[in-house]
This record gives structure tokens, C-alpha cells and sequence, in this order.
């Protein structure tokens, strides 16, 4: 896209492209939420979520607008292009971003590697068993692997600068 | 599809778009393009095709822009306050309602998957259902009183 953008990373960003960003490193995880809320902020079946550190995101270009929900455990922050309206991360937690893997230049570069609250899933729709479904949530020390649960342990307990 | 519904309410995230649909939808799609995929933040978007005069706003006043450029020309409307977006006018007289924004999105079941081409590979299809790598033929896949519908509140 833009000749600026160099470098390693993945690219992405909103359907006008105001909003550019870059992941500086890949995700912890990436999970498809059929939750009723997620379902509500697509539009659709589902979301797909990739869980990574605030650090490793860089905004570089646009303005985002934010709006603070009743989702989650601790409520959540939406974060969307101010003139497109596309969503492009939202907060569940003061560290982390929950990144929308669809704004992504290379849609196909992270798939999910687990669905979660599918007691809500649209019931015409179905799932492969290639990646564990969770009817609710799930246990992060049993189900997230050894190298991103240190990750995220890293940043929970101050290790790393945020 | 359930034909029998015909009063449907919706909104966004935050609660200050509210609206309700007062007829069946003329066709549900669930889209695969890339930028149905960039515009839900899922695998695919699920829009029922209705007329504008069939939607009623019941509170909040949506936001809109118009993608315009040498593929797309349609204009998305969003509430303000949330970035949740609520349906987009592709045709005038109509909007495309973004079936997950429904109280109950079980409501509306996709009459057919289109744009597969672009489809996450990781994601199966339902088995059965009608499935398009691109567009369609209205004329050949649409029920009559849809396109009796869509014939009388084209612009």
C-alpha cells in the first residue's frame, strides 16, 4: 500500500484508510468470539480477536475514536476510525489490545486457534474440529501455549515497561 | 428465513442506535469480500436486503461515510458514539442491515454465502446452502415477491 510502510510487521488498518497500524509482533492468541456482544459489534456471526501487547502496536496514521461499553468482565474500550467508523481494537485489559485480525492487510495471517462462547453461536453455522470450541470461556494456563502464557505473565506482573 | 417475523428490533454496542425492521427482509447474504471481512472484524458479514421505507429509526441518529473509489461505491452508517455499524446503502431505496445487530440474530439465516472466493480457508460452509465465489443472478436466484420488492422501490 503505502511505500512508508517498510519494514517488519504486519500492516493493517480501517476500510477508508485513514487508520494504519502495524503488529509489531504476532499475537498470543487468536480466538473467534460468538459471543452475543461480539456478535452485535460485527454485525455478524462472530469476531475474530487477536490478543497482543499494547507494546507491540504501533498506530501510524488517523485518528481513532473510542467508546466505553458494558462488555467483558471490567467493562471494554472500543477503538474505531473517526471518519469510517471501522472498529480496529478494543481494550479488556489496561495492556493488552484485542485487535480485529480482519483489518489486517493479509486477512488470512492469523486463523483462530480456538472458538469461544459458542453457547451463543448462530445455529446455522459450523465449525470445523480442527481448533477446540469452548461453550463459555476457557482456561487460559490449560489452553494458551507455554511461550504466550510468559508473555502475558511478563506484562501482568510489571516485568515489562508499558 | 422466518417469514412470520416481521417486527424485528436491533441496535448497536452502546444502545444509542435503536431501530426495527417491519417486514421480512427480501434476501439475507452472508458476504465474504475482503472488505465485509475489514468493515465486521470477522470471516464474513450477514446483511438482509430491505427496503429504506421498511426500516424505522427508533432512536439515535447514525453516522455515515461513503466508500467511493474504483471498486466500491456505498455508504456505511454507524452509531457515533460506539463505531458499531448498522446497515449500508449499496442500492438507493435500500439498506443492507447487519443481521448481528438484531436483538436476536438467530432470526435471519443467510439465504446464501457470496464473494467465497476471498472466504477464510479455516472456515467451512454449511452443507446445502446456495454458495457463490462472486456476485449472482437476482433474477434467477431470488423468490418473485422479493424481486416484485426490489422492482417496485428501485429509485
Amino acid at each position: 500500500m503505502v511505500t512508508t510502510e517498510a519494514g517488519p510487521g504486519e500492516f493493517g488498518g480501517c476500510a477508508c484508510g485513514a487508520v494504519r497500524y502495524v503488529l509489531k509482533a504476532a499475537p498470543m492468541i487468536v480466538y473467534a468470539c460468538h459471543c452475543t456482544d461480539c456478535q452485535r459489534f460485527t454485525g455478524s456471526a462472530f469476531i475474530v480477536s487477536a490478543w497482543i501487547e499494547k507494546t507491540e502496536v504501533e498506530l501510524r496514521s488517523g485518528e481513532m475514536r473510542q467508546c466505553r461499553l458494558a462488555t467483558g468482565q471490567r467493562g471494554s474500550i472500543v477503538h474505531f476510525c473517526g471518519q469510517c467508523g471501522t472498529s480496529i481494537w478494543t481494550e479488556y485489559s489496561p495492556s493488552f489490545w484485542f485487535v480485529r485480525v480482519a483489518t489486517l492487510d493479509n486477512q488470512t495471517a492469523y486463523p483462530p486457534q480456538m472458538h469461544i462462547w459458542t453457547q451463543s453461536k448462530l445455529p446455522w453455522l459450523q465449525l470445523s474440529d480442527a481448533v477446540p470450541s469452548f461453550e463459555t470461556y476457557y482456561d487460559r494456563d490449560k489452553d494458551w501455549p507455554a511461550e504466550s502464557l510468559a508473555r502475558y505473565h511478563a506484562v501482568v506482573s510489571g516485568a515489562v515497561a508499558e | 428465513m422466518s417469514d412470520q417475523v416481521t417486527w424485528m428490533e436491533g441496535g448497536c454496542g452502546c444502545g444509542a442506535v435503536r431501530y426495527a425492521l417491519k417486514a421480512a427482509p427480501m434476501i439475507v447474504h452472508a458476504c465474504h469480500c475482503t472488505d465485509c471481512q475489514t468493515i465486521s472484524g470477522g470471516a464474513f458479514v450477514i446483511n438482509a436486503w430491505i427496503e429504506r421505507t421498511q426500516v424505522e429509526l427508533l432512536s439515535g441518529e447514525p453516522a455515515s461515510y461513503r466508500f467511493a473509489d474504483e471498486i466500491r461505491d456505498n455508504r456505511v452508517f454507524f452509531c457515533p458514539q460506539c463505531g458499531t455499524y448498522v446497515w449500508t446503502e449499496y442500492m438507493k431505496g435500500f439498506y443492507l442491515v447487519r443481521v448481528g445487530t438484531l436483538d436476536d440474530p438467530t432470526l435471519l439465516v443467510p439465504d446464501m454465502h457470496i464473494w467465497t472466493r476471498s472466504k477464510q480457508p479455516w472456515l467451512p460452509l454449511p452443507k446445502g446452502v446456495r454458495v457463490f465465489e462472486e456476485y449472482y443472478d437476482k433474477d434467477k436466484e431470488w423468490p418473485a415477491d422479493s424481486l416484485a420488492r426490489l422492482a417496485a422501490n428501485a429509485a
